[in-house]
């Protein structure tokens, strides 16, 4: 048989689609803080923490355009003690200080950099919203919290002015690097999230 | 006899307008992992619009323009935590939701739309505040309320690149989590929307 005759019994017609998509991984930032944390290096066990389906680049024939990246960590509410007059209160919003007040991300492809950003400079545009009220006769104790990396609105996101395109099977990878250990009160998975155009193959 | 003069439609001609195809499914506390949206006729308008099973019956068709996933969740009262602890409450079912939960939009036989929930904002929701009196024997109560990112119009995913669902071809939504979520609220619901362009034959 000619190899043109395969073409007919072909999983994938000539040419591709672009939808919209996002790529993301999440990694674990540990109570006692971190150094540096890799992202889209590695396959994850399931489709909530990651939807690599390659480690470190994305399959051939795909292509992703990013136009927008976010940072989104995953916290939950928080009972927690008053803390003294002039001291840093350890809550839920501490959480999201910690990590974004000196972290930085850095958004590798090939063997260059394509932006350096503070995570100061990338809220996740979502997460929940709400209020919580605390009733307690003890006047010193309680506490209740919570707080997302910024306003959880899908508007408030970093939109690059400039898109940037990974193409099939070339190496790419996020890391955020932090200048001193900065702890948590209990350690909390962190996502970064590549949005814009996912390229596939018309099937 | 001629029976196109008696047609209860003019044959050939589609009208466009503005629509949304909705649909509702329990999450079942402490058991749930899967649920799929769009595969049954409701019972009633309030949990979906889908007048056939996971199609639109021939010759509609629908163009979807943004997609929402709201968490239908009421106001709730807790008894509070130790400090140092997770707050549970329907704040924290939200981010539980959130934090693991993935959508995928299944037409035909390929995905499209595979986002996590904290991505797909809701839209919607009521907006409000909550307030204390605070006399609570220890440990103390909590109240709280959340919803999917803040309850704006605006705040919505629209798709940069709509997608089309044809006549008679199999679509549905899957809601994915890696493992059952306990939620202080319980089974709660949650409504997947599709904003856009309904297709309908001129009568």
């Amino acid at each position: 048989m000619r190899y043109s005759q395969y073409q007919a019994y072909a999983a994938q017609f000539p040419g591709k689609e672009v939808i919209d998509g996002v790529l993301y991984d999440t990694v674990q930032y540990p109570q006692a803080g971190a150094l540096r944390l890799t992202f889209f290096n590695a396959l994850r066990a399931t489709i909530d923490l990651s939807n690599m389906r390659a480690a470190g680049q994305l399959p051939y024939p795909e292509e992703f355009c990013i136009r927008a990246i976010r940072f989104y960590v995953k916290a939950f509410p928080e009972s927690t003690a008053t803390a003294a007059a002039a001291s840093v209160q350890l809550d839920a919003v501490n959480v999201i200080s910690q990590m974004v007040n000196t972290g930085v991300l850095q958004l590798n492809i090939g063997q260059k950099d394509y932006g350096i950003y503070p995570l100061s400079n990338l809220p996740a545009g979502g997460g929940p919203f709400g209020v919580i009220v605390v009733n307690n006769v003890l006047i010193a104790g309680a506490a209740c919290s919570f707080a997302n990396n910024g306003y959880p609105h899908i508007r408030n996101t970093f939109t690059l002015a400039k898109p940037i395109t990974i193409p099939s099977q070339m190496n790419f990878n996020v890391t955020i690097t932090w200048a001193a250990l900065a702890p948590v009160i209990r350690a909390t998975n962190v996502t970064v999230a590549l949005e814009g155009d996912l390229i596939r193959a018309i099937q | 006899m001629n029976y196109r003069d008696y047609a209860a439609q003019y044959s050939g001609h589609i009208e466009a307008i503005g629509g949304v195809l909705y649909d509702t499914v329990t999450y079942l506390s402490a058991a749930t992992v899967g649920l799929t949206a769009f595969t049954v006729a409701r019972a009633n308008l309030s949990l979906s619009n889908m007048e056939l099973a996971g199609q639109l019956a021939s010759p509609k068709a629908f163009l979807i323009r943004a997609v929402r996933c709201a968490i239908l969740t009421v106001p709730w009262s807790s008894a509070r935590v130790a400090a140092g602890t997770i707050q549970g409450g329907t704040l924290n079912d939200v981010a539980q939701l959130l934090n693991t939960g993935t959508m995928q939009l299944l037409i035909g036989n390929k995905f499209y739309c595979e986002f996590p929930l904290w991505m797909i904002p809701g839209g919607t929701g009521p907006f409000g505040v909550m307030a204390g009196d605070g006399d609570v024997a220890d440990p103390g109560e909590i109240q709280d309320f959340g919803t999917n990112g803040v309850p704006d119009i605006n705040n919505i995913r629209a798709l940069t690149k709509p997608i089309f669902i044809g006549p008679q071809i199999n679509f549905q939504v899957n809601l994915i989590w890696p493992a059952a979520l306990t939620l202080a609220e319980g089974n709660t619901d949650i409504q997947i929307t599709f904003d856009g362009d309904q297709l309908r034959p001129v009568q």
